[in-house]
């Protein structure tokens, strides 16, 4: 049949179908009518005559059928039949419909949440950037594949000269506050970004007005202050000036023209660091930084001077794989002192997050792609015992359907069709979870993420494709096992009684096995959550503001930064609402700074060559009072300690005990800058420094007055919340130094969660989806109890009847319902052992193998099995065995 | 005797049904009526074999379908052969022939 006619006529079948089917209908009585007449008319009596014809006609439904089948389209057309009588059949059990397609939904969303998380963290890139899969991110590698190091600028460099692989390769670094000023009235930071010249060109990012950097532009350091703007802080502190290429802005106090503005939408490379305002040449590094001395440029590397990425695009045709040999090969070349044996080039695919963050976020999404696919599995074995439990009711309408005529082939397909509609609505149901769920978990995780969570195409496409799997999966079974049974059985309905086959049972088992599994996981994590939380830090968190003040940036130096200090510790003190207020160099978490010196005569070394190292931190007077440290011994340092009295430090205890043990150390003196004896005045209690579950560790504080600082954070205790006091504290700070730049401003809360993130994040994650599996579980224990009460009522009956008390009959559902939580129980509990290795660097302060979790898990779900037990064995009591043995079922 | 296997000889009762027709429009129990009494009684279609046939070539647009009044006065669906369906009925009757030429071959060889 020509092409055009075929589908004609099948766009025909479609839209017509129920016209159609009422023309064949008519057509069939009219003829049937006829036949009668026939009939009639040769003498038979009315009512063999209606018989014979009817007889000799045929199956009407089968003859509609067969006439179906012929037309064009028939089998869109008759798929489209089964959706139908699918969607009807669903509408007619609505309770059921409602908890299948709830269950699908959890099942389905929680994979598609998880994936739009993991896909926006690691395969997002921004827009703006041309081919990001050729793009590839240079640092240093610490051996054994653990990369993730900053590289020296003549590092970089010498990679940049001697590969064979990058059409270019780039750095970037150092982003950091810097002071911007326009003209002399208003003062203001923005964030700025250090880069090579060539940063926009190996992205292939374009400014769309003015341009990027040339080549003579990043050659010698301080020659050409040239800057390019941000597409958005253009906008928001420029007001979008069409004439800004061309101006200069006042960047840490000198004045640097702006050559471009970058493309709408371009700024962070990563979801997880906040996007810079600006670009700056490497080469103005230390101009902008007040660099102590400029030959940082051209310096050997050591660890001070690595703050640089590099970004590069591989060439056409060449491979990662190509690039990275030759890249790891150049590293091994690269000589220079303090190199360790291992170090080298570490060339990865991605570039699109922090270091620091990676190895958590990795950790932390395994630990969730897993935890999700629990559910999933959870939810998919609750789903199918859900259509079991259906299916074994719907054994006399398929009966009746075998016996019109239909094929175990279509009704089959029929079955499943109905069951990809549930889950087709499951998958729906799942996508608007997602939807909500990514939506809240930006407020869970502790990165700060740039961009909004938009699910995409990929996720839609895995959900779908969920959706069709989980269809299949759970449709097959019960589809291929009710179209099983013949005809007679069918006929007698549910007296055979459905009782909860193997297949039933070992789905619930795997339900409460699973569940298991995250149960005693939640419960390990929040353990570990909760120790990391309890941990005594040794200062005080609460009500505390922090802020991060770079001095010598802001041309405060020597005696001016002195001057500053004094009167911007009185002036935050004055302010209403303040309690105490403090300088100090270091802050807990962030960074470390230390020394090591020979041991001086009658103190105990506590490292190997003689030497003693120490932690080292330098604070203004008051400091101890507002961190809350106690002062055990001697006394704090004071206001008289300053540039014209004789140098003074405290010990922690750790240190003081380390070096006299036994003694007390005051008056000991210790030669910390250059051969200068310090005397100890104090000693305070010990506290964490630069991480949780740190061993106790050596420090010393020095005074500020007399050891200043490039940079110092003030801690300011407040009477009330912190954060109202922020405005006030930058106010006053400003009003004594208005080219002051603020880097970081904060609460000391808020830095001791950052550093319990993960283990906060890590444990909300997983208890909220145990929560989900044990709800599952439970129901489709309950269900599954409830269904074997019901289709065992007669043997209950009989039970009775032969004199069982109704005590040992709720009895026996109890204890089904307890063999077959054990039965889960003990799979899930083998299965914690699989599931150890990927918790990890995720747990603090307790073991993988801890049987507390495991323990608590068990009993849990005992518990949930009894309560889930409880109801249908009170209906078993509740049999009436004269009922139950009457009926036919 | 049993009905024709459909599968089988559909082909040929799509002849029959267009040969019977090219005679004047036929309803569907008085196309089976016909084709029986001109076989003499060899080739018994139930009705219900031939709608399926029907409906497909009217599809293929060899027949066509129109409602009408039977004899008694009762509303009956006729079909009638169209152009198309003519030139059908000659394709077939010639490969008909060929047919049985060719299997008469077969059965004469010794």
């Amino acid at each position: 049949m020509p092409l055009y006619r075929w589908i004609r006529s099948a766009l025909r079948s479609l839209f017509r179908m129920e016209r159609m089917d009422r023309e064949l209908d008519e057509e069939l009585t009219s003829v049937l009518g006829m036949l009668v007449e026939e009939k009639l008319r040769s003498g038979m009596a009315p009512g063999e005559a209606l018989r014979q014809a009817r007889i000799e006609l045929g199956g009407r439904e089968q003859v509609k059928e067969e006439v179906r089948r012929q037309r064009a389209g028939a089998s869109l057309e008759s798929v489209l039949r089964d959706l139908r009588y699918g969607w009807r059949s669903l509408l007619r059990r609505p309770s059921f419909t409602f908890t299948a397609v709830l269950v699908l939904g959890l099942g389905i969303g929680a994979p598609a949440t998880v994936l739009t998380l993991v896909s926006q963290i690691f395969f997002v890139s921004p827009e703006a950037i041309a081919e990001p899969g050729r793009v590839v991110r240079l640092t240093r590698s610490f051996g054994e594949g653990r990369g993730g190091g900053a590289l020296g600028n003549p590092d970089y460099l010498f990679y940049r000269e001697r590969n064979s692989t990058l059409t270019g390769l780039a750095a970037f670094g150092g982003q950091r506050a810097v002071a911007f000023s326009v003209g002399t009235e208003r003062h203001d930071q923005l964030d700025v970004l250090f880069v090579s010249d060539n940063f926009f060109e190996v992205l292939g990012v374009s400014p769309p007005w003015g341009r990027a950097f040339l080549p003579e532009e990043n050659a010698a350091p301080g020659a050409h202050p040239v800057v390019v703007l941000n597409h958005d802080f253009w906008l928001r502190a420029l007001g979008g000036d069409p004439d800004v290429v061309g101006r200069d802005l006042i960047l840490g106090g000198s004045p640097y023209r702006v050559i471009g503005v970058g493309p709408a939408g371009f700024g962070s490379l990563s979801p997880v660091t906040p996007a810079p305002d600006a670009w700056v040449p490497i080469a103005t590094y230390g101009a902008l930084t007040r660099a102590p001395s400029l030959d940082w440029w051209e310096r050997v590397p050591h660890m001070k001077s690595r703050w640089l990425q590099g970004l590069g695009r591989l060439a056409p045709g060449v491979t990662f794989e190509a690039a990275r040999d030759n890249l790891v090969a150049l590293g091994e070349a690269l000589a220079y002192d303090g190199k360790s044996a291992d170090e080298g080039a570490f060339l990865q695919r991605q570039f699109l997050y922090s270091p620091a963050l990676e190895s958590t976020l990795a950790s932390l999404s395994r630990l969730l792609l897993l935890v999700v696919g629990i559910v999933f599995l959870v939810a998919v074995f609750n789903a199918a015992v859900l259509l079991l439990a259906r299916a074994a009711t719907r054994q006399r309408e398929i009966g009746i359907r075998a016996a019109l005529g239909a094929s175990r082939g279509r009704v089959v397909r029929q079955l499943l069709l109905e069951t990809l509609l549930l889950t087709v609505l499951g998958g729906v149901l799942g996508l608007v979870l997602a939807f909500v769920l990514s939506g809240l978990a930006g407020s869970l995780l502790p990165v700060q993420f740039v961009s909004e969570f938009r699910p995409d195409l990929r996720v839609i496409l895995v959900a779908a494709g969920l959706s069709l799997v989980t269809a299949l999966a759970v449709g097959l079974i019960p589809a291929l096992r009710t179209t099983r049974r013949d005809l007679r059985d069918a006929f007698q309905g549910v007296a055979s009684g459905p009782s909860a086959s193997w297949l039933q049972r070992s789905l619930v088992v795997g339900q409460v096995g699973l569940s298991l599994v995250l149960v005693a996981g939640a419960l390990l994590f929040a353990r570990s959550f909760w120790v990391a939380r309890s941990l005594e830090l040794g200062f005080a968190t609460g009500d505390r503001l922090v802020l991060e003040v770079p001095l010598v940036e802001a041309d405060l130096e020597g005696e001016e930064a002195d001057v500053f200090l004094r009167s911007a510790l009185e002036r935050i003190g004055a302010i209403p609402g303040v309690r105490q207020v403090a300088a100090t160099r270091m802050i807990p978490f962030q960074g470390d700074w230390s020394t090591e010196i020979d041991a001086p005569p009658g103190a105990r070394p506590n490292m190997e060559g003689d030497k003693v190292f120490i932690g080292l931190n330098a604070v203004s007077p008051g400091y101890f009072e507002t961190a809350g440290i106690p002062v055990l011994a001697g006394r704090a340092l004071q206001p008289d300690d300053d540039q014209g009295a004789p140098p003074v430090l405290v010990l922690n205890e750790t240190l003081a005990d380390a070096l006299w043990p036994g003694e007390s150390p005051l008056g000991r003196t210790l030669p910390l800058d250059e051969g200068v004896d310090i005397e100890v005045v104090g000693v305070v209690r010990n506290a964490v420094y630069y991480a949780l579950g740190e061993e106790s560790q050596p420090q010393a504080y020095l005074a500020l007055g007399q050891f200043p600082q490039r940079t110092v954070h003030f801690l300011v205790h407040a009477a009330g919340p912190p954060r109202e006091l922020m405005p006030a504290v930058q106010g006053a700070l400003r009003e004594i130094e208005p080219r002051l730049v603020f880097r970081w401003v904060t609460t000391m809360e808020a830095v001791v969660e950052e550093a319990t993130a993960r283990y906060q994040v890590s444990a909300v994650l997983v208890s909220v989806f145990s929560l989900v599996a044990l709800l599952l579980a439970a129901s489709g224990l309950y269900g599954t109890i409830a269904f074997l009460v019901a289709g065992q009522t007669r043997e209950i009956g009989v039970k009775m009847a032969l004199g069982a008390d109704r005590g040992r009959v709720g009895r026996d559902v109890l204890v089904f319902g307890l063999k077959l939580a054990s039965a889960g129980v003990a799979l899930g509990v083998a299965g914690t052992f699989a599931f150890r290795r990927i918790t990890e660097n995720l747990l603090f302060g307790v073991e993988p193998a801890d049987p507390l979790p495991v323990a608590g898990a068990c009993l849990l779900l005992m518990v949930v099995a009894v309560a889930a037990a409880l109801a249908p064995a009170r209906n078993a009591t509740r049999v009436d065995p004269v009922e139950a043995i009457r009926r036919e079922g | 005797m049993t009905p024709p296997r459909t599968d089988l000889l559909r082909g040929t009762l799509d002849m029959l049904i267009l040969r019977t027709l090219s005679q004047g429009p036929q309803h569907g129990l008085g196309l089976s009526r016909l084709i029986d009494a001109a076989t003499e009684g060899a080739f018994q279609v139930q009705p219900g074999s031939l709608f399926p046939s029907l409906h497909r070539m009217e599809e293929k647009g060899w027949i066509k379908g129109r409602w009408g009044e039977s004899e008694n006065r009762r509303r009956a669906k006729y079909y009638e052969l169209t152009p198309a369906g003519r030139r059908q009925l000659g394709e077939e009757r010639k490969n008909w022939a060929q047919l049985v030429r060719a299997i008469e071959k077969v059965m004469d060889a010794t």
